[in-house]
């Protein structure tokens, strides 16, 4: 379990609200996924 | 963490309960098991219990009865051992000493340190639990190895 703030609630919430994913758990995962796809 | 080290913590662990009543005790480390984060050590620790060696099935009521008799024990752990041990499962024993069924078991966690008050946790901190598979795990794994997070 990790606690997030209000900004990175928004962002995974956003992710929700533009149908990407269905909750913020899965965000997490997706957003996870992008950094693997894209390292720095 | 050294072998004397952890021979040393599992046997303060096995001297909080009474004779018999632990019957293994596996020390983890990053790698023995995909909850335990780079840098850390966890243990996982299996109870005997009444009816096992009649080979009944271990329930939530055999992990509720053991934590209710040691409670006193667990509240020792939870302060006494190294916070370096980042949490201990306690599992029941399976009759063939193969594993228990997952959920089956009762953790203590932020050890040597007194439980969060609610002044500790910043309102603003909204609770998310997720579950990770493999992959997932080993690019946050692979932050924490490169020193850019502390932990998943």
């Amino acid at each position: 379990m990790t606690r997030l703030g209000p900004a990175d609630l928004a962002t995974l919430d956003s992710l929700i609200t533009a149908g990407i994913v269905n909750s913020r758990a899965e965000g997490v995962r997706w957003a996870i996924g992008r950094l693997r796809e894209h390292p720095a | 963490m050294e072998n004397a080290v952890t021979e040393r913590i599992e046997q303060q662990v096995r001297s909080a309960f009474p004779d018999g009543a632990i019957a293994r005790v596996q020390v983890l480390q990053y790698g023995d098991d995909p909850e335990v984060e780079p840098g850390q050590t966890a243990m996982r620790v299996f109870f005997d219990w009444p009816g096992r060696s009649d080979g009944n099935k271990a329930d939530p009521k055999t992990v509720h009865a053991f934590v209710v008799a040691n409670g006193a024990a667990l509240d020792v752990l939870r302060d006494e051992l190294p916070r370096s041990i980042r949490w201990v499962e306690f599992r029941p024993e399976s009759p063939a000493g193969a594993a228990s069924p997952h959920g089956l078991s009762y953790r203590i966690t932020d050890l040597g340190q007194q439980a969060a008050t609610q002044d500790d946790v910043p309102e603003d901190l909204t609770p998310v639990m997720t579950r990770l598979g493999p992959a997932d795990l080993a690019t946050l794994d692979s932050l924490i190895t490169a020193g850019i997070v502390n932990s998943r």
